[in-house]
């Protein structure tokens, strides 16, 4: 029976089969396993039959932990359950996994292997979680590719109905869960044979039912626990034959034969590596290239990892082996080796011990750790891992692909060595995350895939930026099966669509000889030349390559298809390669078009289908000169003042050379500088905002709003213009305060993304030309200079002394230097603007908790970071813990500044007459309620440790270290609603509940915004999100109501585009609160589906439809016998219909389903008014019998 | 001259105190802009005018 050929990645493979074998999934969102989960619900909404008919239950949980719970009930009540999940995510499963295990439970989770975060987050793939888990009693599944994954899915469920062993099925994140490529697909018969209903019937009959009662779950004790453990041993003894036993009925029904230790190499082989995973994949290429070549090597693939099975690892080995080599790729510090290692040193060693070798010579056996977060794992480095095996003394314990310059643990090898075949086409695209580039190729791949015989793999490098990402794609197309699970260095065919990522890095560096140069170029076939950095005309030259332009912006524009230029560059991609003859392939193309954009209506297709058309007539040879003409080039990564670390190391990383990086070069403990964002300059920004002087009303409007803090004010002196650069403009402040001074309003173009915030929520309008108003777009690359040299003298200006500032306004705090700046945080995102804010006020006595998200992504995301210090080197102290833990991880911080306060006031009492008392008591009695008390307070922590020095007692020493804490200090605990509502939630309650002096903002986008965009329970009743593929039918939670109810919290919900006075007003009241504080912070978000550039304005129409009460209920009003909540904003004035249908997470719900459109409509309606009536009554009850002067505030 | 301001839009900018405040001054208790005149005398017509034309959420009215 023939099978379809389709191009899917990992995720969707495991998807596939996994949905059509389960009648439950619980899911939860993690990097990079969400789209496993986001296509089972979306299969689950579009009705798609399991095996067995019926559409399985598909349900998003609060957090992992509550995942792998909903799973276990569900396995007890007898359903086929499962869940997908990765990294931090499956280590909170792992409790559960114990008793899933402990019970003998038939299950299979499907992991997406990714880091588990160490000394920094990585979203990237290795197998340190899967190997967490290795004691819970699952047996361990690798798959090594895309079909494998597919396989495997069934075969996992298969042996574990059988088994009764629970299951985990892994692959590597990203480069396989992310790497597209042809598979056969399984049917939905191949299915069934492998699916016995028997055994399905036996599960069902295992569960509990109170029709036959039993209990399970008992607690026991040392009489019998330990004998009732064991009893599982013969379930465990057989599960590695029945593994086999299913993969050979697999092999029978589609013929590719699999073992639990799949052997590949010479067979009288002397050399054997083991690995499981993707890098399985690029070894066995490897490993064939070199036995054809004479090499007596082999690669022992593990398959089944647990249960270990001893006599089928022994019987896969070669009896001529004289050496194995484990690659592990995870690390376990302390251990006396890798997982691995441990179990084929113990096993090999048992076997001899036990008289029975069964090889000639007893095996050497080293072990090595290679692809941590997935670093590259080439042919050149298994080869260099293979030369080091036929040395008289190998190293063991190594590394591979990293410069370990410390404690020398590293393995050299051969960069040059490669075996991609000839006949492959190879090609490497340099995008931008929003141009489609992707996108485009990830149809070429389908195009290649589906309509020709050849195979096709691509596999996507994205950088975390969320705005002016750069997005490498890798793609191979061939006559053969393609392994090569790693990135291409050697490619025919090199795509730049972005001009100006050539002054930036050296994107020719992949190409071959001969190689095709596709550059989307504003400059034509004639003029191009002289615009090319010396690199680049080197290499063109020099590697001989054919070189072609096509202006696709212009075409774009002109089609009206902005910045979207992925149809005309993959028109051009196939009209400059053979790979599917070109009439064909415009064919094809356009048939996807018709696919992906046939929703968003017929002109967005003809208008692409004009782009294909025109993309032929635009598409340009350039005639190569054969000199090198160029007078400038590749610019450097940073500028020369930049500090030493950000030259060495941070530049490096910017260059995009940081696997040359040694370990040297890292703290050992995940420490780096903040403030480095200042150095990278990304000139993202087609057009920039200019400031009019004339026109501006000096509001601040504009500053506050900025996402990347490129706009800032300052009042200054006028004699300090003596030295200001010809184009510096200035003119007089209107402060009452600041009588003669001069105002600017400045702008970085180097650091701008473009996003028109600004302009939009500018309130001032040019009189003579009304379209205009105080600040305004226009093209960056005229002003840069002009504007950056501005730039530089406007830094230099003094601050403003915080003395002379009214804090409760807008226009005074923006003249604040903030110390959150340039993030890489979306173009228009609606987040930093209120982190910004928080920088300004707090941030020199500032420590942020931070969930993991978006803000945990742009705040702390190498090689650069937003938080920075004034230019008195403070500013805010950061850190990420995890996502779950924040609200108690700054807790936790505020608990050490509590106590550290304690000890130091203690000490400072007994030390009092050496310190001297008027000091000790003016710093014990300090009043920092205001920013010009907590400045004297430095003054005297100053004048402190400068007496401290000269007291000789060990006391002395003591308060010295301590002293700092006797400064206020303001923690925040920031995150998303993702964090807050849903898995951090727990911890949340239980951190305001405790009365510390701590502040909260959830930065409320409405969704999972980091992880792609899924369900939150912020989400609110009608939106499309992932997970709530068909909109969502229940109301979103009330965080701010929930927390009102304990009456000593403060609470705000604010939102900066309705009122930005009184989101600065909640800011300040919530940091002033000496109890817990809690602001929720309405963030519009790509995920909403609209231009951001209007962001602010659906903030405002949020409000004004009543959505979106603004509020504050502060406790302290209690006291003076006022009701804590103040509902600052006015009855619903504007119908929901009226905010809701500008963006598309709720239009595009008109669009699918109008009936379940406006069902959801109305009852949305609804929840407004009635929580409207809910916020109005609260804020207008008479508080008199409840308000006791004692009763309010936090803590006593 | 009167001017008005509509508490019900004003969001305490305080733009229009620091404009022209011969005529307008901040309500501490609501947080928001006041009046503090009957009549905007003579020599504050202008700034009151400013203060209409900048209000950035269009609170404020300049009648004669």
């Amino acid at each position: 029976m023939s099978r379809p050929r389709v191009t899917i990645d990992g995720n969707e493979a495991a998807a596939y089969t996994a949905y059509h074998v389960n009648e439950v999934i619980t899911i939860y969102p993690i990097t990079p396993s969400s789209p496993t989960s986001e296509l089972a619900d979306q299969w689950a909404v579009e009705g798609k039959l399991n095996i067995w008919g019926a559409v399985p239950q598909v349900t998003e949980m609060q957090s992992e932990g509550g995942a792998s719970g909903a799973v276990h009930g569900a396995l007890q009540t007898g359903a086929l359950t499962t869940t997908f999940t990765a990294s931090q995510g499956l280590l909170l499963m792992i409790p559960n996994m114990f008793k899933i295990a402990g019970e003998l439970t038939s299950t299979v989770f499907h992991v997406s292997a990714r880091t588990v975060a160490t000394h920094a987050l990585s979203i990237f793939g290795d197998h340190s979680d899967v190997m967490a888990t290795r004691s819970t009693g699952f047996a361990i599944l690798s798959s090594n590719s895309v079909q494998e994954v597919m396989d495997f899915a069934l075969i996992a469920q298969a042996a574990t109905l059988e088994s009764r062993v629970p299951f985990l099925h892994f692959f590597d994140g990203f480069r396989t869960s992310h790497e597209v490529s042809k598979v056969e697909e399984l049917s939905l018969d191949d299915m069934r044979v492998l699916i016995d209903d028997d055994l399905v019937r036996s599960h069902r009959d295992r569960a509990l039912s109170p029709d036959r009662p039993f209990i399970r779950g008992t607690s026991q004790n040392p009489d019998v626990f330990f004998q009732a453990r064991e009893a599982v041993n013969p379930y465990y003894l057989a599960c590695p034959d029945i593994v086999q036993k299913v993969m050979d009925k697999l092999a029978q029904i589609v013929g590719r034969q699999y073992y639990l230790f799949q052997y590949v190499g010479a067979k009288d082989a002397e050399r054997v590596i083991m690995l499981m995973g993707s890098g399985a994949e690029t070894a066995q290429e490897t490993v064939e290239y070199l036995v054809e070549r004479g090499e007596k090597v082999g690669l022992l693939k593990v398959r089944l990892y647990r249960p270990f099975s001893v006599k089928h690892f022994l019987e896969a080995l070669p009896k001529t082996v004289k050496i194995i080599t484990t690659l592990d790729r995870t690390k376990e510090p302390g251990s006396m080796g890798e997982p691995l290692y441990e179990d084929v040193a113990a096993t090999i060693n048992e076997t001899i011990s036990n008289g029975v070798n069964r090889f000639e010579d007893t095996p050497r056996i080293i072990g090595g750790r290679y692809g941590l977060s997935s670093k590259e794992f080439t042919p050149a480095m298994i080869k260099g891992v293979f030369d080091e095996m036929a040395k008289d003394a190998p190293k063991n314990h190594f590394t591979m692909g990293i410069n370990d310059d410390v404690t020398h643990t590293s393995l050299g090898y051969d960069p040059n060595f490669s075996i991609e075949p000839s006949e492959r086409t190879r090609a490497v695209f340099y995008g931008l995350g929003s141009d489609g580039t992707v996108s485009a190729n990830k149809n070429s791949i389908k195009i290649i895939g589906e309509e020709t015989d050849n195979y096709a793999q691509g596999y996507f490098v994205y950088d975390s930026r969320k705005a002016g990402s750069l997005t490498i794609s890798h793609l191979r197309f061939g006559p053969n099966p393609i392994h090569s699970a790693y990135l291409i260095s050697r490619a025919n065919f090199v795509g730049c669509h972005q001009f100006s990522f050539l002054e930036r890095f050296d994107a020719l560096n992949a190409a071959e000889e001969e190689a095709i140069f596709l550059l989307n170029s504003p400059y034509g076939p004639e003029e191009v030349w002289n615009k090319l950095p010396r690199t680049v005309q080197e290499h063109v030259i020099n590697k001989n390559l054919r070189f072609f332009v096509s202006d696709a912006y212009r075409i774009a524009r002109d089609l009206g298809l902005g910045p979207r230029i992925n149809t005309i560059m993959q028109t051009c991609f196939f009209a400059l390669t053979s790979v599917v003859p070109k009439e064909e392939a415009i064919e094809s193309i356009k048939r996807f078009i018709k696919k992906v954009y046939g929703r968003r209506g017929e002109s967005v297709v003809q208008m692409n289908f004009a782009a294909v058309d025109r993309a032929l007539d635009s598409l340009y040879e350039v005639k190569v000169p054969d000199k090198v003409t160029s007078g400038f080039d590749i610019r450097p990564p940073v500028p020369p003042e930049a500090p030493q670390f950000v030259q060495k190391v941070t530049g490096k990383m910017i260059a995009g050379q940081g696997d040359e990086l040694p370990v040297s070069a890292f703290a050992p403990d995940g420490t780096f500088p903040t403030g480095t964002t200042q150095w990278e300059k990304r000139n993202i920004a087609l057009e920039i905002p200019v400031w009019d002087p004339d026109t501006c009303i000096q509001c601040g409007k504009c500053v506050l709003v900025c996402p990347h803090a490129v706009i800032r004010s300052k009042v200054y002196a006028p004699e300090l213009l003596k030295n200001a650069p010809p184009t510096f403009k200035s003119t007089p402040a209107r402060w009452r305060q600041f009588p003669g001074m001069r105002y600017t309003v400045q702008i970085s173009p180097e650091d701008c993304t473009g996003c028109v915030l600004c302009v939009k929520v500018c309130p001032a309008k040019n009189k003579k030309e009304p379209r205009l108003k105080a600040i305004n777009m226009a093209p960056q690359a005229p002003i840069r200079d002009q504007e950056s040299e501005n730039w530089r003298f406007f830094l230099d200006l003094p601050d403003i002394n915080w003395d002379k500032l009214k804090l409760s306004r807008v226009k005074d705090i923006q003249l604040l230097q903030p110390l959150f700046e340039f993030s890489g945080a979306c173009a228009g995102c609606g987040e930093t603007p209120y982190l910004k804010l928080l920088s300004q006020l707090f941030g020199d006595r500032a420590l942020i908790a931070n969930a993991t998200g978006c803000s945990s992504i742009y705040g702390g995301n190498l090689p650069v970071t937003p938080w920075t210090f004034n230019h008195e080197g403070r500013g805010p102290a950061w850190s990420n813990s995890l996502f779950e833990d924040n609200a108690e991880f700054g807790l936790g911080m505020r608990l050490a500044l509590d106590k550290q306060l304690d000890y130091a006031k203690g000490l400072l009492v007994r030390l009092s007459s050496p310190i001297g008392d008027k000091l000790v008591q003016a710093l014990l009695n300090a009043d920092q309620s205001s920013e010009a008390g907590i400045g004297e307070q430095r003054e005297r922590v100053r004048m402190l440790k400068q007496k401290l020095k000269g007291i000789d007692k060990p006391e002395a020493k003591i308060v010295l270290s301590l002293a700092s804490v006797l400064v206020k200090k303001s923690v925040w605990i920031v995150g998303g609603d993702g964090w807050a509502y849903d898995i951090g939630y727990g911890g949340l309650d239980h951190v305001l509940a405790l009365g510390r002096n701590v502040n909260v903002l959830v930065l409320d986008t409405e969704v999972y915004s980091n992880t792609g965009g899924q369900m939150s329970k912020a989400t609110p009743r009608g939106a499309v999100a992932k997970f709530a593929a068909g909109g969502k039918s229940t109301p979103r939670k009330d965080l701010a109501m929930m927390f009102m109810t304990y009456g000593n919290i403060y609470v705000a919900r604010v939102a900066m585009g309705a009122n930005d006075a009184h989101t600065v007003r909640a800011f300040l009241e919530a940091e002033a609160y000496e109890g817990p504080s809690l602001i929720i912070a309405y963030s519009h978000c790509i995920a909403h589906g609209y231009d951001l550039a209007y962001g602010m304005d659906q903030q405002k129409a949020a409000v004004l439809s009543g959505y979106w009460p603004l509020i504050r209920y502060n406790p302290e009003r209690l006291k003076e016998g006022k009701n804590p909540l103040e509902l600052d904003s006015k009855p619903p004035s504007l119908p929901l219909e009226k905010y809701i249908y500008n963006e598309m997470r709720y239009k595009i719900l008109v669009h699918r389903n109008p009936e379940a459109a406006k069902q959801l409509l109305k009852l949305a309606q609804q929840d407004v008014l009635r929580r409207w009536q809910l916020h109005e009554h609260w804020a207008t009850m008479p508080v008199k019998e409840w308000g006791g002067k004692n009763e309010s505030g936090g803590r006593s | 001259m009167k001017a008005v301001v509509d508490p019900d839009v004003c969001t305490g900018c305080e733009l229009c105190v620091e404009t022209c405040p011969d005529v307008f001054e901040m309500d501490t208790d609501k947080v928001i802009a006041r009046v503090k005149v009957d009549e905007v005398p003579d020599n504050a017509e202008d700034c009151a005018r400013q203060a209409e034309e900048e209000c950035p959420v269009d609170a404020i009215t300049v009648e004669e």
